[in-house]
């Protein structure tokens, strides 16, 4: 971790004191830290200035194809048309009950808070993919930067050694059903770097057949200088743009940190916690992520859209959540680092109270729930509730109010201004959306 | 718009001042509600503020906010048309409710037209007059006999327009940067050495032309445009399981070698009907959306119509001129399409002869419409006699059309302005890394080309030619604006000096960055990697990229795959932009720094280029180096930096491997400019 402070441009960072805080306080979270050379008036800065908890991290649990509000946290046992067959097991939370197929999570329920009355409107994967990662509705014009790109730009520290923002796709034989998350207009600093083979999280950092690190230097130093001269030659400072790109990959495949990708590295009691699946390695490696630093880390778990012999699926696809998810939140609890990392857990959107012919639920996106926890929140709460035909019975929240809380929560400027390729101004959350006060 | 451009509109003043009593006219008559209820002095006193304003070149703004008006009360009137509309045809025929409703439907349909036509036409005052300092009108007869005539008639309409809004163009570029230019964007790829001095053996006066026509008509140009559809309409992800996506690609590759007409490929993609399990279908197009009837709309008119109309799927578009009706009009072509599964993971999708589009309006009403196109034309699935009743049989049973409903669709799309358009503007977009219409696929009444009048004239040429699209690359290679510089003109700028003008009015030449794939196939030709690998694993007959989806492909080929594919993963995670002017990523460049493609073709193995130039002088080294990769000639400084680093190493192998490496490593390299 030391590491952390010796690769930071310091000449390049202004040195105000909010960003010295922020150094500072994602140094002394982090716990496999030591003894760290913060110096002592840095540490009195993080521990007087700033009383109110603010989340610096976050995780995102994206069930891609839309998972089933019934089948997981807001199940309706005794409701015979909508309820489904699957049962309610009880959770740590008085009063809660969860899927039955949830049984380790429901230990750790006491730290989730859930929004139960999302309310989205967007029922098309495509599109709803698209509303649920960027918080701007799909229009076909403006290609809006995903949250995680947003938290890239806003929390992310400039010349740390990692990506700001990794997105973990687990995918085998399932796709995102829409658009790939991406940076859009804030560039491509701020796009998602993509660890696609759990078992082979990072690719390349080492050069292939092996030279010698004298010989990678000389060939370092060339390619510097032979586009040099590019941008008074061809103009439009893309030579400028490469050598900043070659500098980020180097500091990457030169940075102790990159050791956060070995998975294989971790104590096999703490691995145990995840158990030993494709899904539990993608949420170990976002907790070793998080913890090396990195802002914003995405865990795309895909399939879960069951039109057809949904109980059987969401069976399985619940079991293969359950331990991980639960062994994320008791592992970043124990670390102290749950504190300051949102974990949240959505999809593009929930599905049908009713159950189709072939057994299946479909899309639903006009009452369904996400889950979110850490982050200083108050695990326990939960905000809205939907009816016995499972639609949004009262407080209804957007996409947009949903981002504007995430905003809130992990102390991000949702009024920011950025501007598009054609000088658009854009905020990082659409204006329309408000605070849901009743989580913080 | 800048007030100075205005001034060059001095010369038809006149006509203008007549065409605005005209619009003051309008305006008192079926306007003056709007204005009454804005802005009680407005109508004939805002239209003569505004000659005026005309007249002393500073209106523009004015113009804005009017259109702004305008627009908003057009999205009110549209929507109000369309409840008119629901409400006539719930009414009873024949009563006086039901005739009350026509008028009423008659008056406002009218009133909406003639509120576009204004805002049409106010938007044609604040338009770049390159048409009217011509003398030309889109549509009148271009005089040219061949293709040459056509490119030099488009750079006359731009020479017009650099001058009418003040920009100095950027300078020509030389014929070695051309050569890598037109390569990358028609054969995918860098030329090789040989192909290098092959074009410099051409005559000099007509080298560029001759060159181009030489490269139009091989392989790689299908290979290449086939790479550019198939992440276009399938997707940019890359998946091991992608069913699809080899046989499509193949299909792509065959039909682009042929020169398949623009409007028949579309036809293919939509319409063509397939069901023999060994031939691979078309319409995967249709099945990567899983058939999902909106989703190809959706796909359709933004991608072969430029039009996206996806907002109107559930609700009338305030913004558009499309209705909740319109929208589901179109969707009406595809439904009576189904996908059905063959074995051998062949798709076809087959023609029933029952089903119907049918939609909820956002108050919970449903409707079934029957096809209409987006121009209005309806279609019915029976023959029609004269007054547009269905013909009948000898029985008296209903003749069938002759056409299936897709192939209604894809028949009328070849026949409308806009598919041509469509097309020239996305190709157009492909060379110049911006469309004339920009983005692509949003043709809207607010985005307006940035140069008409040669959007329009090449979409009609482009008709005439058959759809043609080897014809068109090579009218668009020809052009001025095509061998401009990616540097700023060093001119000084008397007005306009800003960027997005510049771009807009294609001045200077746009960096773009070469695709996945063409980035693979540019490092494998550059490092004679091919000729490596052909040497080392036997099989000569077949060109390097020509590999068929077969069971048998040859040693050295399922090699290049496997890389390939490894390559292209990497780089699918990149926003679908197919065009992408940004830098790559942090993974693209560590591909191409540690990744085995790179280091394994940059090695001096037998037929390698670093192989074949071992033996030559300093001098020579680098000048090959430079020539494959870069293909201009080394400059004086690079020439220095690298024989010396030549001279100063122990291996001189080493040392080529490591040049080579780092001119691969360049942005110089990575970007087409």
């Amino acid at each position: 971790m030391s590491e952390l402070l010796s690769h930071l441009p310091i000449d390049r960072y202004s040195f105000t004191r909010r960003g010295f805080l922020r150094y500072s306080m994602s140094a002394a979270t982090a716990v496999t830290v030591g003894n760290l050379p913060v110096p002592s008036f840095a540490k009195d800065l993080a521990q007087n200035s700033n009383p109110k908890k603010k989340a610096k991290r976050c995780i995102f649990l994206f069930m891609g194809g839309g998972a089933s509000q019934l089948e997981s946290f807001d199940c309706k046992p005794g409701n015979t048309k909508i309820g489904g067959e699957q049962k309610t097991i009880k959770s740590s939370v008085p009063g809660l009950e969860v899927n039955e197929y949830l049984p380790h999570l429901s230990k750790q329920m006491h730290h989730l808070s859930l929004i139960r009355s999302m309310n989205t409107g967007e029922g098309n994967h495509a599109r709803g993919v698209y509303y649920m990662h960027n918080g701007y509705r799909m229009n076909g014009g403006v290609k809006h930067p995903a949250w995680g790109s947003v938290a890239s730009e806003q929390l992310g520290t400039p010349g740390f050694a990692l990506p700001h923002y990794i997105a973990i796709d687990q995918t085998v034989s399932h796709h995102l059903q829409g658009p790939m998350p991406s940076a859009g207009y804030l560039g491509s600093t701020h796009e998602p770097y993509l660890v696609d083979e759990i078992n082979n999280p990072v690719k390349n950092l080492k050069s292939w057949g092996g030279i010698t690190n004298k010989r990678f230097d000389a060939r370092k130093s060339l390619r510097e200088a032979l586009d040099l001269d590019l941008d008074s030659r061809l103009g439009q400072g893309k030579g400028k743009e490469n050598a900043e790109l070659y500098r980020r990959a180097i500091r990457m495949m030169q940075s102790p940190l990159s050791k956060a990708f070995d998975i294989e590295k971790e104590d096999p009691k703490v691995r145990a916690l995840y158990g030993d699946s494709a899904s539990g390695k993608c949420m170990l490696l976002a907790r070793r992520l998080v913890e090396s630093g990195v802002s914003f880390v995405e865990v795309l778990l895909n399939g879960w859209d069951t039109h057809g012999n949904h109980f059987n699926g969401v069976k399985k696809l619940n079991k293969a959540l359950d331990q991980p998810f639960a062994g994320l939140l008791q592992d970043l609890h124990q670390r102290g680092l749950l504190e300051d990392t949102l974990v949240v857990w959505l999809g593009e959107f929930g599905r049908t109270p009713n159950i189709n012919k072939g057994k299946g639920r479909d899309h639903w996106a006009n009452g369904w729930t996400i889950a979110l926890g850490g982050g200083g929140l108050e695990g326990g709460r939960i905000v809205g509730s939907t009816n016995d035909q499972g639609r949004v019975k009262d407080r209804p929240v957007s996409a947009e109010d949903f981002f504007q809380t995430l905003a809130a929560i992990t102390g991000m400027d949702g009024d920011r201004t950025y501007y598009t390729k054609n000088d658009r101004p854009m905020r990082a959350v659409a204006p329309e959306g408000k605070v849901v006060h009743e989580l913080l | 718009m800048k007030p100075s451009n205005l001034k060059h509109r001095s010369l038809f003043l006149p006509k203008l001042a007549r065409t605005l009593l005209g619009f003051t006219l309008l305006c008192s008559s079926f306007l003056s509600p709007i204005f009454a209820q804005e802005n009680k002095a407005s109508s004939l006193d805002e239209a003569l503020n505004l000659i005026e304003k005309f007249q002393s070149g500073d209106a523009s703004g004015e113009v804005d906010l009017l259109v702004e008006k305008l627009r908003a009360e057009f999205g009110r009137l549209r929507i109000e048309v369309d409840h008119t509309l629901r409400e006539l045809k719930n009414a009873n025929k024949g009563s006086k409710e039901h005739q009350h409703l026509k008028t009423e439907h008659g008056q406002l349909a009218k009133k909406v037209h003639e509120t576009q036509s204004l805002i049409e036409w106010l938007q044609e005052l604040t338009r770049p007059p390159e048409a009217d300092v011509l003398g030309l009108e889109s549509g009148t007869e271009i005089p040219f006999k061949n293709i040459d005539q056509l490119a030099r008639w488009v750079d006359q309409v731009f020479y017009r327009v650099w001058k009418a809004r003040e920009i100095s163009p950027a300078d020509r570029i030389d014929d070695a940067r051309y050569l890598r230019r037109v390569s990358i964007d028609i054969m995918g790829r860098v030329p090789s050495l040989k192909e290098r001095d092959e074009y410099f053996a051409l005559p000099a006066e007509s080298r560029r032309q001759t060159w181009v026509d030489r490269i139009v008509a091989t392989d790689e140009y299908g290979e290449n445009f086939a790479n550019y559809w198939n992440a276009y309409l399938l997707g940019r992800g890359y998946l091991p399981d992608d069913k699809h996506r080899e046989p499509f690609i193949d299909w792509l590759r065959r039909e682009f070698k042929k020169n398949l007409p623009h409007s028949e490929f579309v036809n293919q993609l939509i319409a063509v009907k397939t069901s023999n399990t060994k031939e691979v279908s078309p319409n995967a197009f249709l099945s990567a959306r899983q058939g999902n009837r909106i989703a190809n709309t959706n796909k359709i008119s933004a991608s072969f119509l430029g039009i996206d109309i996806s907002c109107a799927q559930c609700h009338d578009d305030p913004y558009q001129r499309w209705t909740q009706n319109d929208y589901h009009a179109m969707v009406a072509f595809l439904a009576r399409t189904r996908e059905k599964g063959l074995s051998g993971n062949v798709y076809m999708h087959e023609d029933l002869s029952r089903g119907e589009a049918s939609y909820q309006t956002p108050e919970g009403i449903r409707h079934t419409v029957g096809m209409r196109y987006l121009d209005g034309t309806t279609f019915s699935d029976y023959e029609l006699d004269e007054n547009k009743k269905p013909k009948v049989d000898a029985k008296g049973k209903k003749i069938k059309a002759k056409l299936t409903r897709r192939e209604m669709l894809t028949q009328k799309m070849a026949s409308d302005l806009q598919f041509a358009k469509a097309q020239v503007n996305r190709i157009w977009a492909i060379l110049f890394n911006r469309g004339i219409v920009n983005p692509i696929e949003n043709f809207t009444p607010d985005n307006r080309p940035s140069i008409p009048l040669v959007l329009d004239v090449l979409a009609k040429k482009f008709q005439e030619s058959g759809f043609d699209n080897r014809w068109l690359l090579r009218v668009l290679t020809r052009t001025h604006a095509y061998t401009l510089d990616t540097k700023k003109s060093p001119k000084p700028l008397k007005g306009n000096t800003k960027e997005s003008l510049v771009f807009k009015s294609f001045a200077q030449y746009q960096f773009k960055s070469l695709t996945g794939e063409q980035t693979f196939d540019s490092v494998v030709k550059a490092t004679q990697f091919d000729k490596t690998l052909l040497q080392r694993l036997g099989d000569k007959q077949d060109t390097f990229r020509s590999f068929r989806v077969s069971k048998k492909v040859p040693k050295w080929k399922k090699y290049v795959l496997e890389r390939r594919e490894a390559f292209l993963r990497v780089y699918a995670w990149d926003p679908e932009k197919v065009i992408n002017p940004d830098l790559g990523t942090i993974p693209q460049s560590l591909t191409l720094a540690n990744g085995r493609l790179v280091a394994e073709a940059i090695k001096g193995d037998k037929g390698s280029l670093v192989a074949s130039i071992l033996d030559k002088e300093p001098q020579d080294q680098v000048k090959a180096l430079v020539n494959a990769t870069l293909v201009r000639d080394p400059n004086e400084k690079e020439k220095l930096k690298l024989t010396e680093y030549l001279n100063a190493s122990d291996s001189k192998q080493n040392a080529l491997e490591d040049i080579l490496w780092s001119l691969l490593n360049t942005a110089e390299f990575r970007y087409s400019h």
